[in-house]
């Protein structure tokens, strides 16, 4: 007979580079590809490897997540906990934390991750935009001289 | 295992690319429309467009009409509560008689209203014996030609038959509408609906009440109020206004082009000095009148279409707005335009000032806006930055 699904006290996750994390079950709540596992399961203790995400990078995660599951913690506590969050990142950390949150299927934090980096960019040239995401333009330069006249005043 | 514990991202794909640019001003992807073939096909794409305006319409902005309707500029809601001393650029993208766009021959008339980035203007010739509807969307800098002319009788004219008309959005057909209403006798409002793709106007059953905002022509407020795919007009069962039982909301349902009748807050229990108006509030149907010249009023309607829901949102004195004239001589419409979407602040405009009104509901104190250009506050519409192409 299958246990009730609140049965599980602790999920062991371990990060692609073999660091492992234990978390409550009410932390893993917003990771839909890990509450998904942990539904089909009637154990008290579960371990779930995500070799697609690395130990810096999860622990970022739930760090995030355990400050946003808080009934403790106020709307103002929060959203100033998400400025600074966001304000210690490089790019890089960024496009990598909205890759692990596509990956666990986070919704919130993918939107959340989407939208710090769209602050990011949204002042920035096309040539930095084409870098930060490596996009290859397959634009002929007359093409681009083209589209660019077209746009003319977004560029000022 | 030996792997560096943050490794460079690999190649972005798509799907989260597009994630992050939907969050991005209509200016930023003008400019990403460059990055390469798939980009730039990708904001033409009305699913990214929709997904865009989803993402827009939680950056409040208010369309600014400057006087004499000469220029239209969206302008972030915060930046006008944080309410430096401002003062709107010529910039020639919201001149909304720049020749470029209408011939030197045509006026804009009135801004019929704004959705999903999209604003309806009207423009007449000037003898005013046609006119024209517009649709304009400054993000994009696109506008679409003369549409829908109408072509009014020396009749209609020469004895000054009102009509007025809204702008909103059918859900079910996907599709821009345009509703006029005509007073072609004293009690007959006809009613007319234009669809932006069909461009014609079809008549439609009659008004079934009289709505205030024709038959007043003191009244300020341009027609209907846009809200969830219908348009709402502030009626009377009987004109003028005998008794308080007589005021409704007609509202118009643009998928079925029905109507409906609602009854407004039971609370709301005298004639007051000056119609009452009606609005939109964080999405919420909202009514407002004068109470015994002492105070201002506001409900809201929680759920729309359901009569139950009124609930009384704010009941404040004159004195705390700091407005003070004679009540013996003027008459004030006051008209709220906009709540602030932490609902602290109340954007709302008098017909005796000309600044703007910032109403702090929490702290009870009161700003006016210091906008150097005179505007049409009347005119003022809410409205988001978007893809949505007006042809």
């Amino acid at each position: 007979m299958a246990a009730e699904k609140s049965s599980i006290k602790i999920i062991t996750l371990i990060a692609a580079d073999g660091s492992v994390f234990e978390v409550e079950p009410n932390i893993v709540k917003e990771m839909k590809t890990v509450q998904s596992y942990i539904d089909e399961l009637d154990q008290n203790t579960v371990s779930i490897p995500l070799p697609n995400v690395f130990g810096n990078d999860l622990a970022m995660i739930i760090e995030y997540c355990k400050k946003h599951a808080s009934e403790e913690e106020t709307k103002e506590a929060k959203e100033e906990f998400d400025f600074e969050f966001v304000k210690r990142m490089k790019s890089d950390d960024k496009l990598r934390l909205l890759q692990a949150a596509s990956y666990l299927n986070m919704e919130s934090f993918l939107q959340f991750m989407a939208k710090a980096i769209a602050a990011e960019i949204e002042n920035q040239s096309v040539e930095f935009v084409r870098d930060y995401f490596q996009i290859e333009s397959d634009f002929t330069p007359e093409e681009e001289a083209e589209l660019r006249k077209e746009n003319e005043w977004a560029f000022k | 295992m030996n792997l560096p514990s943050s490794p460079s991202p690999a190649h972005i794909p798509n799907h989260l690319s597009i994630e992050v640019l939907s969050f991005l001003p209509v200016k930023s992807l003008m400019r990403m429309s460059c990055l390469s073939k798939f980009f730039n096909s990708l904001f033409t794409d009305p699913l990214f467009i929709k997904l865009h305006l989803h993402r827009s319409a939680r950056k409040p902005h208010l369309a600014l009409v400057t006087f004499n309707i000469e220029t239209v500029v969206p302008f972030p809601v915060p930046q006008l509560l944080s309410n430096p001393p401002i003062t709107l650029t010529d910039d020639p993208c919201y001149l909304t008689a720049d020749r470029v766009f209408i011939p030197e021959d045509f006026i804009i008339r009135q801004v019929v209203g704004s959705c999903n980035g999209l604003i309806c203007l009207l423009s007449t010739a000037t003898e005013y014996r046609y006119l024209w509807l517009r649709f304009w969307n400054p993000s994009t800098r696109t506008i679409s030609k003369q549409l829908g002319s109408i072509r009014f009788s020396h009749h209609v004219l020469y004895r000054l038959r009102p009509y007025k008309f809204s702008f909103g959005y059918d859900n079910s057909t996907a599709s821009y509408k345009v509703v006029s209403l005509i007073a072609r006798t004293c009690s007959i409002i006809g009613v007319q609906i234009f669809s932006l793709g069909d461009n014609v106007w079809r008549d439609i059953s009659n008004f079934p009440g009289y709505p205030l905002q024709l038959l007043n022509h003191r009244h300020k407020v341009n027609g209907g109020v846009y809200l969830s795919g219908t348009i709402n007009w502030l009626s009377a069962s009987y004109y003028p206004v005998k008794s308080v039982d007589q005021y409704m909301i007609v509202s118009l349902d643009l998928g079925t082009e029905t109507y409906k009748q609602m009854q407004l807050p039971s609370g709301f229990d005298e004639i007051p000095r000056v119609d009452p108006t009606i609005g939109v509030l964080m999405d919420c149907l909202c009514f407002s009148y004068d109470f015994k010249q002492t105070h201002f009023v506001i409900w809201w309607m929680k759920e729309f279409g359901v009569e139950e829901s009124w609930t009384q949102f704010l009941r404040v004195s004159y004195e705390n707005l700091q407005i003070d004239y004679n009540f013996g001589v003027q008459r004030l419409y006051l008209v709220p335009l906009h709540l602030s979407e932490n609902g602290d602040t109340l954007i709302l405009a008098s017909d005796l000032e000309d600044q703007t009104i910032l109403y702090n509901i929490r702290e009870n104190s009161v700003k006016r806006t210091r906008i150097t250009n005179r505007m049409c506050w009347y005119s003022t519409k809410d409205y988001v930055d978007s893809l949505v192409s007006p042809s």
